[in-house]
């Protein structure tokens, strides 16, 4: 009987595996993302290597770019832009998209009286051939949006800040959280986007990592759990 | 509650975990430790107070592994293993006891209640259909299908040792190994 359960459960997970899109993982808790990487490290930041920049050719139809997904490749990404198929438009000739963005320092750039969290995240749009590349405005099917990760998810709630060039002031866009530390907004248009803060003091920024609390209380619940099954078992040798 | 406590009852004990882990997670709920530990003590609680029996024996570790290596077995095949940083100890205890309550609470506890009331099948069904459930707020509706095999799965294991260690070290294995993929 047993065997054919082992069969049976065998027979579902390969199934269940052609459903999978790419290498399934099957439960736990989240990675920890590695620490931040800044272009220019702040004092006290730990030592990493360079951030990296997300860059995707999508394909085009129409004058309109397909679905895509651009990252960067850190563990978690810092940025990511991704967008519904006809979020993005240029002529009608236009074979693909170029979706590119590369991390700079913030240098003494912000909002008054706050700070600029990790790198400014200059957004490139272009077209092959070259033309004019618009971004629809965001409906309940089209929309494009930019992922910024936070240095740490310690501080509270970040401000979104874009500028189409670095001749303009920053304006505000609104932010939605939509992970431990990473926050999006609706793109805009091709530009500088960054994630900010309005008070003046500036977190750890190590990025990464659990803290202390998190590991003496799982150190606790695991003890709690070798405790309680050591229990059952002195029991079971009992009967 | 006692041994004969009524599978009704942990399910809702159950329902209210996940609800709980939710809760506290909120948008971030698949990577908040938080809610992942808080979910672990809840189901530890549950487990405690309902009974079931730990083996822990040569059998059920080779039993184990060898559900470990076949829950892994795509991810190895397809990964492109790629250095992972940050800490992989702290991580590596939270994922352990995370999934070491689920096994305890689902293979454990709550397939004892089952099988009493409904015989093993029924349990092993029910367990696996719990497991899926408590992922779906996680990953949403497009895993369920893995879900519920890998539940079935972990369910063949335990209805074939006797014994949620089994399950328990196959789930924290496959969980572990997740970190080199």
């Amino acid at each position: 009987m047993s065997r054919r359960a082992l069969a049976a459960a065998a027979l579902a997970l390969g199934l269940a595996w052609l459903t999978a899109p790419g290498v399934p993982l099957y439960d736990g808790i989240g990675f920890p993302d590695e620490p931040y990487r800044y272009v220019d490290r702040p004092a006290g930041a730990k030592a990493t290597k360079p951030p990296t920049s997300a860059l995707r050719e999508v394909a085009a139809s129409r004058g309109a770019a397909a679905f895509f997904d651009a990252q960067s490749h850190e563990r978690g990404p810092q940025i990511d832009i991704y967008a519904t198929s006809g979020a993005l438009r240029g002529s009608a000739g236009v074979r693909s998209f170029t979706v590119r963005a590369d991390p700079i320092a913030p240098g003494a750039t912000g909002p008054a009286g706050g700070y600029i969290d990790g790198n400014i995240y200059r957004i490139a749009l272009t077209s092959t051939p070259a033309g004019p590349v618009t971004v629809a405005p965001a409906t309940t099917k089209v929309s494009a949006w930019v992922a910024l990760r936070a240095t740490s998810s310690s501080p509270g709630s970040p401000i979104f800040l874009y500028r189409p060039n670095p001749a303009t002031a920053w304006r505000d866009l609104t932010p939605k959280q939509t992970g431990n530390d990473v926050f999006a907004t609706a793109v805009v248009g091709p530009g500088d986007y960054a994630l900010a803060y309005l008070h003046k003091a500036r977190p750890g920024g190590r990025g990464g990592g659990l803290p202390l609390t998190v590991i003496v209380l799982s150190i606790v619940l695991g003890l709690i759990l070798i405790a309680v099954a050591g229990i059952r078992i002195a029991r079971s040798r009992d009967r | 509650m006692t041994r004969t406590a009524p599978g009704a009852l942990l399910i809702a004990g159950f329902a209210l975990a996940v609800a709980l882990r939710v809760a506290i997670g909120g948008v971030a709920v698949a990577d908040s430790v938080a809610a992942g530990l808080t979910f672990a003590a809840v189901l530890a609680l549950l487990t405690f107070a309902a009974g079931t029996n730990c083996r822990l024996g040569r059998r059920s570790v080779a039993w184990g592994v060898g559900g470990a290596a076949v829950l892994l077995l795509p991810a190895l095949l397809l990964a492109h293993p790629a250095p992972r940083e940050g800490m992989f100890l702290p991580w590596a205890l939270v994922v352990t006891v995370v999934a070491t309550a689920e096994e305890a609470f689902l293979r454990g506890a709550l397939f004892d209640a089952l099988t009493r009331r409904f015989g093993e099948t029924a349990a092993l069904v029910v367990t696996a259909l719990c497991f899926a459930g408590l992922h779906l707020p996680l990953y949403g509706w497009h895993a369920m299908p893995l879900d519920l095999a890998v539940g079935l799965w972990l369910g063949a294991l335990r209805r074939t040792t006797g014994t949620w260690t089994a399950p328990a070290i196959a789930h924290g294995l496959a969980d572990l190994v997740a970190w080199w993929l």
